[in-house]
């Protein structure tokens, strides 16, 4: 769906920001290319919505959206929640530019707490929204000091946690927002995306952007740049697997999530990524449930 | 036969002080430490002996003077003209500050396996059965039962938590440990405990140690020499039993005739 | 074959007196313009009534003790140590290798057992633990201290077993110098024949030894020469 530019609210600027705010966003998401991982503080803004529901994506989409882009927007993976489509909609009306929920189409994907399954390309985006930008912020509730861990790459402690978790559970328990060493350089926690996405995030020829609205902050990994999960060498990283496969399309490769279908003890696990779900299905492929869902 | 007396002194600090506005904490304090010397300084509340440790250590940047470090890479480097970088990686690998109270030298919410093992982890060991084992080795020469490893500090006694903390730092096996008070609040049998157990560790690893006490009968034995403070100023100085035995100032004199003789 | 005799000890012209700043600045005079060469082979016992410096004397020699004036030269290794100049550094390095004294008091460090208390200067000097416990014990069974005291504090032994131990940590190691404050006071005859014995052994293997002896007996069988300090000191 997509509106012309007259159809779009009247007495808003362009993607709901003024423009020297948006040309404030772009300086701090330039700077954080320029240093992968690093946290650069910017001025957020106020928007119409509250913290905590994805004001720091929104105000990078807005900072980085054009009219020839094609936007798509996810929240746990699915397109259908109401947030996504909340802030679809936002977009859709305060640019006018193309809406999608196909993958493949998209130029920019905003997304919480998921990376798509399908490969991302050169020339897409991938804006994520982060509630708690700082990886150290557990250990050391000091912005002082984390800060001066981060300029003097003091990340021991990182290490330490891991450690306490292999002492007191025989395995590193972070299953999401798994902390990553970015270019080997700085410690990043990459949203709370299931640790299963992790390995997308390395060498990926996307570029990805993080936004934390409530903490002002923004963050960066360009195209093709290392990210490597930490672990201990007797402790290697190690994704989540599933007995079962995806109910609807069979996928045995992508994240799962757990259905209760009754209050008797049903479930079943389907794809969290619905594009991905929907497109296999189209292409033929059905998991136990996937064609009586036809 | 000859016998070496080392050339360089670990640590060399000249004419060093600090104010805060009119008030003189601590100044014209000089001397050399060598390495395996421990050098105790006593003297009473107020005397600046605290104040000192903390400029020493780097904890506090002093008002004038040098603090000369003999490093293992660059040689002798004046302290407060390195980089903070510089200064915070020595103050993690090359010295060791073992604080009064232990809670502020250790992280109370991590096991005890943790704590020690921190150190390694920040200078890169990445080998989780090895860390463990180093904590579990130095656990046991602390004479803390290694079935504790995985217990966080704020269940262990005070005494344990020092010999914790004291663990913690000679780890990555410093040259150079700065010590608050290490036996201030103990039981008299935890800290007769501890101060064996200090001796020991300087004497077989070769440590030079700072000590700060107002302890007389702690600084007899664990201080080869002894500074004596008043008011700011260094009153005393030299072998630690011609100091306590032959005092020459008339502050020492009082501060030894002070001892209470059990 | 006659060992070459050496000096030892070199003190020359020096002096004591207590100032005691917090009694109005009383001054005690103990003693002043002393001489004293101490040579290998020899046992020079300090002579004098009560507080004419016998113990002064010593503990200037160890380094205990400033002097006011004077020099107190000590043989170490090729060279002269002056122990009332020397750093601190110098001074413990002479007492680590070249100079022994038995106190007349023990000083119990808690919780370290008699063995390891006497093993010390031992391990000090690099010798593996064992072998040191070993000799340890050697001497400890000399002196007729029972082996199940060996792993006790000596706190809370009696004053002749400390003394004891005592004498056996300044004879583990075979010093060159030997400083000697009553060490047998509180011992009975056996164990005084025992440390004299050990006395005479040392000067035979050449130490320099400087002794305070209450006992005539004693004084009279491990002496080579006396130093009597009041006359030294009007000889001066």
């Amino acid at each position: 769906m997509s509106m012309s530019h007259a159809q779009t609210l009247e007495g808003y600027n362009f993607a709901y920001l003024d423009e020297q705010t948006k040309r404030m966003i772009r300086r701090a998401i330039l700077k954080a290319i320029a240093v992968p991982g690093y946290q650069v503080p910017f001025g957020s803004r106020e928007m119409p919505l509250p913290y905590g529901w994805g004001t720091g994506g929104i105000q990078v989409t807005a900072g980085v959206i054009g009219q020839a882009d094609t936007l798509k927007v996810i929240d746990q993976g699915a397109d259908d929640t109401t947030n996504a489509v909340s802030i679809r909609h936002f977009f859709a009306r305060t640019t006018g530019v193309k809406t999608t929920e196909r993958t493949e189409e998209a130029t920019i994907i905003q997304t919480r707490h998921r990376i798509p399954e399908r490969s991302l390309s050169e020339g897409q985006v991938l804006v994520y929204q982060v509630p708690i930008p700082e990886p150290l912020r557990w250990l050391e509730p000091r912005e002082t000091e984390t800060r001066k861990m981060h300029a003097l790459a003091e990340y021991g402690v990182m290490h330490v946690k891991l450690y306490e978790d292999i002492a007191r559970f025989g395995r590193i328990a972070t299953s999401y927002a798994y902390p990553v060493m970015v270019n080997g350089r700085y410690l990043m926690s990459p949203s709370p995306i299931p640790k299963f996405d992790n390995p997308k995030m390395d060498n990926m020829p996307a570029l990805q952007l993080f936004g934390a609205g409530r903490e002002k902050r923004i963050y960066a990994i360009p195209p093709y740049t290392k990210v490597e999960s930490l672990d201990f060498e007797d402790h290697p990283f190690e994704v989540q697997k599933w007995d079962d496969c995806c109910a609807l399309c069979g996928a045995q490769d992508s994240y799962l999530d757990e259905v209760i279908t009754d209050d008797v003890g049903g479930r079943m696990f389907v794809c969290s990524d619905t594009d991905y779900c929907e497109d296999r299905r189209a292409q033929g492929h059905f998991g136990p449930l996937g064609q009586a869902a036809e | 036969m000859s016998i070496d007396i080392n050339a360089t002194p670990l640590l060399s600090v000249q004419n060093l002080g600090k104010d805060y506005g009119n008030l003189v904490a601590c100044t014209d304090v000089s001397f050399d430490l060598w390495p395996g010397e421990v050098l105790g300084i006593v003297g009473e509340s107020g005397s600046g002996k605290t104040t000192l440790l903390n400029c020493l250590s780097a904890q506090l940047a002093p008002s004038r003077g040098a603090v000369v470090y003999d490093t293992r890479i660059d040689g002798p480097r004046e302290i407060f003209e390195m980089t903070e970088s510089e200064r915070r990686l020595l103050m993690r690998t090359d010295w060791g500050l073992v604080r009064q109270n232990p809670r502020d030298g250790l992280r109370l919410g991590v096991s005890a396996g943790a704590n020690v093992g921190e150190r390694l982890m920040a200078v890169g060991a990445r080998h989780y059965g090895d860390i463990r084992a180093e904590a579990a080795n130095w656990l046991q020469k602390v004479e803390i039962d290694v079935g504790r490893i995985d217990n966080v500090p704020s269940t262990f006694s005070g005494g344990m938590q020092q010999r914790l903390q004291i663990a913690r730092n000679l780890v990555t096996e410093p040259r150079l440990v700065f010590m608050d008070e290490p036996t201030g609040g103990l039981d008299v049998s935890v800290q007769a405990r501890l101060l064996d157990l200090l001796r020991g560790l300087v004497t077989r690893l070769g440590l030079s140690a700072i000590v700060v006490t107002h302890d007389l009968a702690v600084a007899r034995l664990l201080a080869h020499r002894l500074m004596v403070m008043r008011q700011g100023r260094v009153v005393e100085q030299g072998l630690t039993d011609q100091v306590l035995d032959d005092p020459q100032h008339p502050y020492t004199q009082l501060l030894v005739s002070s001892i209470l003789q059990p | 074959m006659n060992a070459a005799i050496i000096p030892m000890i070199k003190a020359e012209g020096i002096a004591k007196t207590f100032v005691l700043h917090n009694q109005g600045g009383q001054r005690i005079p103990v003693f002043s313009g002393l001489d004293l060469t101490v040579n290998t082979g020899e046992c020079v016992v300090l002579h004098g009534p009560s507080g004419t410096g016998k113990s002064t004397l010593m503990r200037a020699l160890y380094g205990n003790y400033l002097v006011g004036g004077g020099a107190i030269l000590v043989r170490h290794g090729d060279g002269w140590v002056n122990m009332s100049r020397a750093r601190p550094q110098e001074i413990l390095s002479v007492r680590k290798h070249t100079m022994g004294y038995v106190s007349q008091f023990l000083r119990a460090i808690p919780r370290v057992p008699a063995l390891d208390i006497v093993a010390e200067p031992l391990v000090a000097l690099g010798e593996d633990e064992t072998r040191a416990r070993i000799r340890a014990g050697e001497l400890l069974s000399r002196l007729r201290v029972p082996e199940s005291l060996w792993t006790l504090a000596p706190a809370t032994f009696s004053g002749g077993e400390q003394q004891r131990v005592n004498i056996a940590r300044g004879f583990v190691v075979d010093f060159p110098i030997l400083l000697l404050d009553e060490p047998t006071a509180s011992l009975d005859a056996k164990n005084r024949e025992t440390v004299t014995d050990m006395i005479s052994e040392a000067t035979a293997r050449g130490a320099a030894i400087v002794g305070i002896f209450h006992d005539e007996d004693v004084r009279n069988q491990v002496v080579t020469r006396l130093y009597d300090i009041k006359a030294q000191e009007q000889a001066a």
